[in-house]
């Protein structure tokens, strides 16, 4: 039984070839980097390049929390595990819900998150938590450090005011790589 | 034979693809400088694997998060939240779920799959649910596809795959037990142990025990349909070098279901033992290339009063998939399964050929293309599959997929899939009552002619997020069937007032199913969250030439709900509670079985409070079917439908 309706048949046929005449015209591909292990290693980065009040943190442990089940958070997952930063351990913790987020140095809320922003920040308020996200309008909205995409590159936008309110003080050379964003803009 | 030289070919391919990856070592992103990070470009992760959302096809996730707060203590009754799915629970143990209409016991439309592991029988192409009481905390998501899937899963996606996929060992590490207690789950407990060896290698271990009580016969009294289930099994996850995985997994089950018999209610019980182990093996060449390598054996008895069956399936799949060019990405595998039975009949029932082997083989190829970068790409392919029954089967697909932002995606396609025959289809011999005709006695005999089943397929959707905390998600579908399965009288013999009738399967019915499915979720506040969904189904079929199975037809047309929906609602309440609470609500459904009753549109209420005493311990209270005891199907062919009776259990988590 493997007849097919000649209109499918023919339709098929038909995307072939335009498959075909596309992939003639693709230009060569270049070296590309998955955008979660790129954002994975810049987490660490920031975490190196922020001091938080009273230094080394609870536990002996950089905790990461990641809030968002998404393939995003997966790989970062994958990423960040068994890494370690200037001899401290980092330990990924999967956020459900925003319990528990206070308790992170570090809490990443993924596009498809499972909060919205104004819910973590009123969560991590007074924890000291370096709040990231990807979602437009994070940092502007009272979030501390925000991914954007600039082409096929990654940029970030800080907002500092943010970070001095929890304590936390961003170095200059991280301030000069960022866009530079205040509150409500 | 061909299919060894087959495997040998699939192994000596995958060596060779090993072989060169040796060579290719990923800079280490970690160690770079933000500078130096800066300059990188980046592939977003929708290219090398995919959102939902992303997906040219109607697709619902269920997020291990959804499963605990369902308060489900079972797969079918966690796929009740899907739109599109029918799921209907016919006594203690027994389900009947489907996609997109045709639903029964021993619906044969529908793939499942636990972690790449097919688990519907070659018997019958339909599941045996009470097989797989997996523990539900370990379960990560299921990820459920309506429509066909035939060109990646095969035949039997006709009309939905779903794929059950645990967590990996990584994520499950510690100690974690769970126990209800109940009304009708008078125990529930699972516990799991993961632990690591050295930096690369983890695992888990579990055990489940659960006993379920009877439900009530709606004749009166005990329905006898008690369910014991025991399983146990473990999980190794070796990450052999930064890109490449190596699982091996498998479970062992022994479950005992009571089982009345329908339409002269004889009770017996039904065993089912079986154990399966599954080695994958899976290697990352580069963010746009990857290559998996998968071996499983399944053993399967089943030991009940109309059958005794023993199968042991092997099976080997092979997929690569790569980028050969910027915004092109090829996906190609191939595939050998071999089942091989020892059946034999009882009550009525009887197999030709006591033992059997069937082969599988199958090759596929999907080219999805870029037509204009992130706004419009073309998924097409097809899966060549060669079975013992209907031969050579061509199963295509095309689809379209639009996202104009990230806020709207448009999809659209066009797809063929079959069902092939079953081992019961070419060699079941049945005598029965006539559940239709009054003194009538039937003979089924199965039929070598018997063919592969089609569908065409043409659907639609779109998802959107109109606002941050909404997402909506339609679609539509037009299945054009041919070659559905009719069972025909050959001829029929008077016995003064009983008619002895002598039946065999043909491919005498056609027709169209249509429908459409709306999902919802909206995330009020912080505390509040509304999903719902709503499905719309209809079969509409006709004889071909020298048909007249009017019993397969008016079951296809009438004996699935036309209109089902629900609607949820999770609710974060202060100190750590939470309360959730689903209502479901199916229409009517006909039956055309002289035995049975009509069953009403019915609504059913799941309610759950959870209090999560501490971060690693967590109390509930759960009622399921909370309204009123109902029978939500008719009598299958050969079991008696039970009440679906109020049940209520307590259960305490704890992790660590």
């Amino acid at each position: 039984m493997t007849k097919l309706s000649t209109p499918l048949h023919r339709r098929l046929t038909l995307a072939f070839a335009a498959m075909l005449g596309l992939c003639s015209f693709a230009p060569e591909s270049r070296a590309e980097y998955d955008e979660y292990k790129v954002k994975a290693a810049f987490l660490l980065n920031f975490a190196k390049l922020v001091t938080w009040p009273g230094d080394t943190p609870a536990g002996g442990k950089l905790v990461i929390g990641l809030l968002g089940d998404t393939e995003g958070t997966a790989v970062l997952t994958r990423a960040l595990e068994g890494a370690s930063l200037g001899g401290t351990p980092v330990e990924v913790r999967h956020l459900t819900s925003i319990d528990g987020s206070a308790d992170c140095r570090i809490v990443f809320l993924a596009r498809d998150g499972v909060v919205t922003p104004e819910s973590l920040l009123a969560a991590t308020r007074g924890g000291r938590v370096l709040t990231v996200s990807e979602m437009p309008g994070f940092a502007s909205q009272g979030g501390m450090i925000n991914f954007f995409p600039d082409g096929r590159k990654l940029r970030f936008e800080i907002n500092p005011g943010a970070a001095e309110r929890e304590g936390l003080k961003i170095s200059s050379r991280l301030l000069a790589l960022a866009r530079v964003v205040e509150e409500g803009r | 034979m061909v299919q060894t030289r087959g495997v040998q070919v699939l192994v000596g391919l995958a060596i060779v693809f090993w072989a060169t990856s040796a060579g290719a070592v990923e800079e280490d992103l970690v160690a770079m400088d933000l500078e130096d990070l800066m300059e990188l470009e980046v592939t977003t992760a929708t290219k090398s694997a995919r959102r939902a959302a992303d997906t040219p096809a109607a697709v619902t996730v269920i997020t291990h998060e959804e499963i605990r707060r369902s308060g489900a203590t079972s797969i079918p009754d966690l796929l009740r939240r899907v739109p599109g799915l029918n799921v209907a629970q016919i006594d203690a143990n027994r389900w009947a779920v489907s996609a997109r209409g045709f639903n029964d016991e021993y619906s044969n439309k529908l793939l499942v799959m636990v972690d790449g592991r097919s688990i519907y029988t070659p018997l019958f192409s339909g599941i045996v649910w009470a097989e797989h009481d997996l523990m539900l905390e370990d379960i990560d998501r299921i990820e459920v596809v309506r429509g066909p899937g035939g060109t990646l899963w095969g035949a039997n996606a006709v009309n939905g795959v779903i794929n059950i996929i645990t967590k990996t060992s990584t994520e499950t590490q510690g100690l974690a037990t769970v126990s209800r207690v109940g009304t009708h789950e008078r125990f529930n407990g699972a516990s799991r142990f993961g632990g690591a060896i050295g930096d690369n290698v983890h695992y888990r271990v579990y055990g489940k025990f659960a006993d379920r009580a009877d439900y009530e016969s709606r004749l009166g009294g005990d329905a006898h349909d008690d369910w014991q289930s025991v399983r146990a099994g473990g999980r190794l996850d070796w990450q052999a070098t930064e890109d490449s995985l190596v699982t091996v997994q498998g479970d062992f089950y022994d479950a005992d279901a009571e089982h009345t018999i329908a339409p002269v209610g004889i009770e017996g019980e039904d065993e089912y033992t079986g154990g399966n182990v599954l080695a994958r093996a899976s290697h990352q060449f580069s963010d746009t290339s990857d290559m998996s390598l998968q071996l499983y054996y399944d053993r399967n008895v089943r030991d009940t009063p109309i059958i005794e069956e023993h199968r042991d399936t092997f099976d080997v799949d092979f997929q690569h998939s790569f980028q050969p060019f910027e915004g092109n990405r090829l996906v190609w595998g191939a595939g050998f399964r071999a089942s091989t039975d020892r059946i034999s009949g009882r009550l009525g029932l009887g197999f030709r050929g006591r033992a059997q082997t069937d082969n599988v083989g199958s090759f596929f190829l999907q080219d999805e293309i870029q037509v204009i970068e992130d706004l419009l790409s073309l998924t097409i392919g097809s899966k060549f599959e060669q079975n013992d029954y209907s031969g050579f089967e061509v199963q295509p697909s095309a689809r379209v997929l639009v996202t104009p932002n990230d806020r709207h995606t448009l999809w659209a396609s066009v797809s063929r899939a079959v069902r092939t025959p079953a081992r019961s289809d070419e060699d079941v011999a049945i005598f029965q009552p006539s559940t239709t005709a009054p003194n009538t006695f039937q003979q089924i005999v199965g039929s070598s002619r018997f063919d592969a089943e089609e569908v065409i397929a043409y659907e639609m959707g779109y998802r959107t997020r109109p606002l941050d905390p909404v997402t909506l998600d339609f679609a539509f579908f037009i299945n054009d069937y041919d070659d559905l399965r009719s069972v025909e009288t050959v001829s029929s013999f008077p016995f003064g007032p009983i008619t002895l009738q002598n039946q065999t399967f043909f491919n005498r019915l056609r027709g169209v199913g249509y429908g459409s499915e709306i999902a919802a979720q909206w995330a009020v506040t912080d505390f509040l969250n509304l999903s719902g969904g709503y499905h719309f189904t209809r079969t509409d079929l006709s004889f071909k030439s020298r048909g007249a199975d009017a019993n397969a037809r008016d079951a296809a047309e009438t004996e699935t709900p036309r209109h089902a929906f629900h609607i949820g609602t999770r609710i974060n309440l202060p100190w750590d509670f939470e309360f959730d609470t689903t209502l479901f609500w199916v229409d009517r459904q006909a039956t055309n079985r002289t035995n049975s009753n009509q069953i009403d549109a019915h609504a059913r209420l799941d309610m759950r409070l959870g209090w999560r005493v501490r971060e690693n311990l967590e109390v509930s209270l759960v009622g399921l079917n909370v309204i009123e005891p109902q029978q939500e199907f008719a009598d299958s062919v050969f079991t008696r439908a039970s009440d679906v009776p109020r049940s209520f259990y307590g259960s305490v988590r704890w992790l660590y």
